[in-house]
């Protein structure tokens, strides 16, 4: 407990310490400045509000292609036509386009600038498998035949994953280009070289195709930054351009292919059964298997007859992936409130007559992939779609699919997914492969979102999908079942923050050595706690559904995110940003110390009794305890008693009652109410101290010694005039007993043993282990013995 | 000089999440005073556990079948192999002791707890920190130490396993 101070009313005295507060103010606002020369400037494509501006443009690159898929080599061997509008003000004289497949080639930089493993006498069998593989296996892609619309040959140029094509004119801002080319690759297989993509050959031989990233792919032209002509080295994923795409996919005649976009060929490529059970299952309450288990089973030993060529079409997409194999089962359901094209919200509930389809949402595995995924998977669609709708805008597209594949652990495409997870082989599954797969659906199929229509540049900043897309995953794990077990949340994410070798989450995607917990865990717990904790929901909701909807089917920056985000909530989070995102500090704030202050009220009947009282309420120390006893002189010899032996220090002389007198008279001429003198207030100044750097507001809890609590909320503007110190003042009737900052431990704070006032310490995770070890054993031998479970 | 290559045979391995991989681990490392012991606590991903402890084994290690002794006494040669603890003026590796482990599987993490007796306290000495990186070429792991009020977060990243504990000012 402080002592009691008495607090000064003179008004000299209370402007000098306002004063003192501005005299240690000037030496740190850094981290609460505006962000200024670290945002690009507005420009006529993207203003300072955050939106796209009046002269905002985006190229766009169509294709047609044909594709086909040869089983015994594992080969794919393509050809296209792409047009590529230039919406841009500017003259192309050469166009980029993106050849990932040569990731796999011998000379990649993927390959050669590899990390050796850290411990090269012992390391793992999957990393040697990847080196053996990479001297078997090169992509081996070759492009041929680019020619323009009249059939002359255009010069290319292949820098490793790019490639330039250079136009025989310049095309002109406005104008449009037609190509064509023509390419094959090998195929990468599961073993050695499974990334994005795969073939995986079952145990019975047969393959599985996830296809993806498998076609010559215009790179993205921006206002921002020219050609994004990033090499893919692995992390960056991509970034395209949108377009419509027409796609014939020749497969081996028993195959069901999976791919972006709509069917448009049902009747020469499915049943009569399975297109009566599509059409069932458009309405239907739970998943209808469109493919059979019993049907894929029949299909295991099952050879070929010939090729069938599936046709698909996919408008507005930013890429085009797909899926194939005979082993395939596929369940479906339509999704229940969501139509293609989305239904039109109008005012007084009133819309038109015209017939929408439902968004089909769709599964294709292998029987390896029941029992999980034939109950997860579509529901995780369909209940990815309810949440991430919500809190955007309403999925465009009539499919969302998700294919179980031997991928990393998910990756996403326009309207299509691959997800790794899978029971074990008897058909068990541990918990953590249920919530892992339904977990990862919800993410991969939520990238529709993000990046996939909010088109922002993978090259460049990997928050901006996976941060934003994690974050609204929690969102809907939170909506699938309660206390969901989430992985990424203001608690966890403290270990990572205490680094201190940390690179800011603006950092370019390949140079971040942990991308789970810089990518993905600190943006979406940073945007959990801007909702939660700095906007509130009703605030944060709306500007973020306002950036989904600026930004649908265009390519926003970071800096129209966060001009957006201020912009729609009318708040100023220059500092949210510049803590979270550009910066590697971390959240540690702490109580330093509060002070008890007391009124003086200048009244000496009242003032000099009480400081009596306090002088008599000290302790005694041990020397004037044991002195006590010894006889005194002045007893044996009364007469050396004089007036100030009996005086009382509390007597109040008349020039104390004078002085008094002319305060007051003072106060009332300056027409002050001296009564104010004698207000009955506890004055208590918290003295908070900003330790990790990151500026955040301050939840405060106070308990009171009568059992009462109170909870503040104080906004982060409270460290404006010095973001390392700051102090709150606290008028109550009441007597403070404790206070606790971040009472939910919400924040991320590293250091949680400083948030309390009077300090308490805070067990450590292994403390309380080895306490509920402890205890156990002693729960166990008093209570009576279990019965025995019913098998 | 040649130096013999072992490559470790693996279980089937389900990677955690998502396009890009992860692999880390964090850990709190506590000198009770009282005690004077490095009381421990390493959050690692389950199945990135199991798929060491398979390796290390040479066949297939669950949290879930494994009988929970053997488990844990494999367990523990892990970390007594992985996971050591210099002290100060020493050239010997403390051996540390078993305290137990916790699984919370949803969230596919398991905590391990242990201890280490180290009678001449914390400073200065070495913590070697190896787990899972013969596993995870790209495994990052790391370790909150404090000893009273004082702290510090040591990394341990592919390739740099060893760090003494020196606490900033």
């Amino acid at each position: 407990m402080p002592r009691r101070a008495p607090l000064p009313l003179q008004f000299a005295a209370l402007l000098a310490f306002s004063a003192s507060l501005l005299a240690f103010a000037a030496s740190s606002v850094e981290k609460f400045q505006q962000l200024d020369q670290l945002l690009p400037s507005p420009s006529p494509q993207r203003t300072a509000s955050g939106a796209p501006g009046a002269a905002y443009w985006q190229n766009r690159a169509d294709y047609v292609m044909e594709a086909s898929l040869d089983e015994k080599q594992h080969r794919l061997t393509g050809k296209g036509t792409i047009t590529y509008h230039n919406a841009s003000p500017d003259t192309l004289t050469y166009l980029w386009l993106q050849l990932d497949p040569n990731f796999f080639s011998h000379d990649a930089d993927s390959r050669t600038l590899a990390k050796p493993p850290a411990d090269l006498t012992k390391f793992p069998y999957r990393t040697l498998e990847e080196i053996v593989t990479a001297e078997s296996y090169s992509s081996d892609l070759v492009v041929s035949d680019v020619k323009d619309a009249t059939g002359r040959a255009l010069r290319h140029t292949i820098v490793k994953t790019m490639m330039r094509v250079d136009l025989p004119e310049p095309l002109a801002p406005g104008a449009k280009v037609v190509f064509s080319l023509a390419w094959t690759y090998k195929l990468n297989p599961w073993k050695g070289s499974a990334f994005r993509t795969s073939y995986e050959v079952l145990d019975d031989g047969n393959s599985l195709y996830v296809i993806a990233q498998w076609f010559p792919r215009l790179a993205a032209y921006t206002d921002y930054t020219g050609w994004q002509h990033k090499q893919y080295l692995g992390t960056g994923e991509f970034t395209l351009e949108f377009g419509d795409y027409d796609v014939r996919l020749t497969v081996p005649d028993d195959h069901t292919v999976a791919s972006t976009g709509a069917l448009l060929n049902p009747d020469a490529v499915l049943t009569a059964a399975q297109r009566d059970r599509l059409k069932q299952a458009e309405t239907a309450k739970a998943p209808v298997f469109i493919v059979t288990p019993e049907e894929a089973k029949a299909l295991e030993t099952h050879k070929p007859s010939g090729t069938k060529t599936w046709h698909f079409r996919a408008e507005n997409v930013r890429d085009f992936a797909f899926a194939s194999s005979r082993r395939f089962i596929w369940d479906a359901m339509g999704a229940a409130g969501h139509t293609h094209p989305p239904t039109p919200v109008r005012a007084g509930g009133v819309t038109d007559r015209m017939y929408r389809a439902p968004v089909m949402a769709m599964s294709f595995y292998p029987k390896e992939g029941m029992p999980l995924w034939d109950k997860y998977s579509t529901h995780a669609i369909v209940h990815t779609l309810d949440v991430y709708s919500k809190f955007s805008f309403p999925y465009p597209y009539p499919v969302a699919i998700s294919v179980n594949g031997a991928v990393g652990g998910g990756m996403e495409y326009p309207m299509i997914c691959f997800n790794r997870p899978r029971p074990e082989t008897d058909g068990t599954y541990p918990k953590r492969t249920k919530y892992g797969l339904i977990g990862v659906i919800i993410h991969e199929v939520g990238h529709n979102y993000f990046p996939m229509i909010v088109n922002s540049d993978e090259r460049q900043w990997t928050w901006m999908d996976e941060g934003i897309n994690s974050f609204v995953q929690m969102l809907a794990h939170e909506e699938w079942e309660k206390d969901w077990p989430q992985s990424r949340d203001a608690r966890t994410l403290t270990a990572y923050m205490r680094r201190t070798d940390r690179v800011p989450v603006m950092t370019n995607s390949e140079s971040i050595a942990d991308l789970g917990l810089n990518s993905y865990a600190q943006p979406a717990v940073a945007l959990n706690i801007l909702r939660d904790v700095v906007l509130g929901r009703e605030l944060f909701d709306h500007a973020f559904k306002t950036y989904s909807q600026r930004w649908m089917f265009k390519r926003p920056t970071p800096a129209d995110f966060f001009r957006t985000m201020e912009d729609a909530s009318g708040v100023d989070l220059d500092w949210f940003w510049r803590g979270w995102f550009y910066s590697t500090d971390r959240v540690d704030l702490a109580i330093d110390q509060v002070r008890w202050l007391q009124l003086d009220s200048k009244d000496p009947a009242v003032e000099k009794p009480k400081t009596e009282a306090d002088k008599k309420a000290r302790p005694l120390t041990t020397t004037r305890t044991l002195n006590a006893e010894l006889p005194k002189r002045i007893d044996r010899f009364p007469e050396l008693r004089d007036f100030y032996n009996s005086h009382d220090e509390a007597t109040v002389l008349p020039s104390d009652q004078k002085k008094f007198e002319a305060l007051v008279k003072e106060l009332a001429e300056a027409k002050i109410d001296p009564a104010l003198l004698r207000t009955p207030r506890n004055f208590y100044l918290i003295d908070l101290a900003n330790v990790g750097g990151i500026v955040m507001p301050l939840p405060l809890r106070l308990e009171f010694t009568d059992g009462s609590t109170e909870e503040l909320k104080l906004g982060a503007e409270l460290w404006r005039y010095h973001t390392g110190k700051c102090s709150k003042l606290i008028m109550t009737t009441k007597e403070l007993k404790s206070v606790t900052l971040d009472p939910r431990d919400e924040l991320a704070d590293c250091d949680l043993e400083n948030n309390f006032w009077p300090r308490r310490p805070v067990k450590t995770p292994f403390q309380l282990f080895r306490d509920e070890q402890e205890k156990n054993p002693l729960r166990e031998l008093k209570k009576p013995a279990a019965p025995e479970a019913k098998k | 000089m040649r130096t013999s290559l072992v490559a470790l045979v693996l279980g089937l391995l389900v990677p955690a999440a998502i396009a890009h991989p992860v692999h880390t681990s964090i850990a709190d490392a506590d000198y009770n005073r009282a005690t004077k012991k490095l009381e421990v606590a390493v959050r690692v991903f389950a199945d990135d556990f199991e798929a060491a402890l398979s390796a290390v084994s040479g066949k297939k290690i669950s949290l879930e079948r494994t009988p929970p002794a053997e488990f844990d006494a494999l367990a523990l040669r892990y970390l007594r192999e992985r996971f050591t603890v210099i002290p100060t003026g020493s050239n010997q590796p403390v051996s540390l002791t078993w305290v137990g482990r916790e699984l919370k599987d949803a969230a596919n993490v398991v905590w391990l707890y242990f201890e280490v007796p180290l009678p001449g306290g914390i400073e200065g000495a070495r913590l070697r920190h190896a787990l899972l990186g013969e596993v995870f070429p790209d495994q990052l792991n790391s370790v909150r130490v404090r000893a009273g009020t004082r702290q510090v977060t040591l990394l341990f990243p592919p390739g740099q396993a060893e760090r003494a504990v020196t606490f900033p000012p």
